[in-house]
């Protein structure tokens, strides 16, 4: 009904000219970079509308929703997984620490160690790498090419990424407290010895 | 003084018992050289475990210095097993990725010795076993008798007065091997107590007291 001329001048509002879809003359569809501004200027043309606002943006999140459940769940499982093999690998070196007098909690103590070391280290160059890619992201975004919309979620893959790692050291502490507890007669007789 | 009274250790594996240890009884005293010769499989490994507060008996007593360790709680047990008692090893047991410097320095960390104090040490007991030249090599650079050297300063990190060893030689030339008794008699000669584990009677003239054990019964 309410048809938008070109001469509105709204090119600062709109993100693309094809989001005017002219061929519906019921009405159109406005998709604006800048809600507030848009809502502005159709006020002050009297133009009649019906807030569509977040639509698609909810099917999108639904899609992300899944996809950083996916991604914590099996991200939560091969860390422990990977760290339970690990682990038992050094069984041994658990058990001579114990022999050399390491107390249980001197046993954690070096496996947490060795795992906040990994943690920090790992989110220093991930927050390196996620910066520069970032700012790429930025430089697109503000640029006429239309992104998809899965970077604009970066944020939430931030959560999943701290999701996560508070993940592998809550897991690392729960193998530590198991692996400390190793039968350090069994275990040395494993790696060498008789009965 | 080590008595040891009716000490009894039976391993259950699945539903078989296997008795490694039967009521044994013996005495060892302060600065002994004592050897226990026995066969594969006869309850070697289990009596020095139970003697270095790495396993406990299934009945009896082990009273080291008028305390019963059989009945030491698991704190109890790591306190003994860091400042009272070192063990030396047939395969060396060195903790590959550390250096061995840093092998000998680790018991004392355990045992909370400060930072600058426990390199001192580590250094003086690496150059006591002659292998200051080794200090910054990995246990994977190392021939058989340096390792076992590394492991007898590493038992020695806390200066214990007992030395448990077991099959110490068991993995080194018949050359390196005497070498490596020749080190445990001097610590002996010091005044540690030292028990050695070893089928090799080729090393029964070194030791001030004989010990047979078979079927889990000891003599001597």
């Amino acid at each position: 009904m309410y048809a938008i001329p070109s001469t509105f001048h709204m090119d600062n509002v709109m993100m693309v000219n094809g989001d005017v879809n002219q061929s519906e003359m019921s009405g159109v569809f406005v998709r604006a970079k800048d809600y507030n501004a848009l809502k502005e200027k159709l006020n002050s043309y009297g133009v009649f509308y019906q807030e569509r606002r977040g639509e698609e943006e909810h099917g999108i999140k639904e899609f992300t929703t899944l996809l950083l459940l996916y991604l914590i769940i099996l991200g939560a499982s091969s860390i422990f997984i990977i760290q339970y093999s690990l682990y038992l690998n050094r069984r041994g070196e658990m058990a001579l620490y114990r022999v050399r007098g390491a107390r249980r909690g001197q046993g954690v103590a070096i496996l947490m160690a060795e795992g906040t070391t990994v943690i920090i280290l790992s989110l220093i160059v991930g927050i390196v790498i996620g910066s520069v890619l970032a700012y790429f992201v930025s430089v697109l975004e503000s640029s006429s090419i239309s992104l998809p919309p899965i970077f604009v979620m970066g944020k939430y893959f931030a959560i999943v990424t701290a999701l996560l790692a508070g993940i592998f050291l809550l897991s690392q502490y729960i193998l530590s407290l198991k692996f400390a507890s190793v039968d350090i007669n069994e275990v040395i007789r494993e790696i060498g010895g008789e009965m | 003084m080590i008595e040891i009274e009716n000490l009894i250790k039976v391993y259950r594996r699945d539903k078989i018992e296997v008795i490694a240890l039967r009521d044994v009884s013996l005495s060892i005293e302060k600065g002994e050289f004592a050897m226990l010769f026995g066969p594969s499989g006869s309850g070697k490994t289990t009596f020095l475990h139970l003697l270095g507060g790495i396993d406990r008996p299934t009945a009896g007593k082990i009273i080291v210095d008028g305390r019963n360790i059989a009945q030491f709680n698991d704190a109890e047990l790591t306190n003994y097993r860091r400042k009272e008692v070192g063990m030396v090893f047939q395969f060396f047991n060195l903790i590959p990725t550390l250096t061995a410097l840093e092998n000998v320095m680790l018991p004392m960390q355990f045992a909370g010795v400060p930072g600058g104090e426990r390199k001192e040490r580590a250094k003086k007991l690496l150059k006591m076993v002659e292998l200051e030249h080794r200090m910054k090599h990995y246990p994977g650079e190392m021939s058989g008798g340096e390792q076992q050297r590394v492991a007898i300063a590493i038992a020695l990190a806390n200066d214990p007065p007992l030395i448990l060893a077991d099959e110490p030689t068991g993995e080194l030339d018949t050359e390196t091997g005497l070498k490596i008794i020749e080190l445990l008699k001097e610590l002996n000669d010091s005044g540690k107590t030292v028990i050695v584990a070893t089928h090799d009677m080729r090393l029964r003239e070194f030791a001030t007291r004989i010990l047979e054990i078979r079927d889990g019964k000891i003599k001597g």
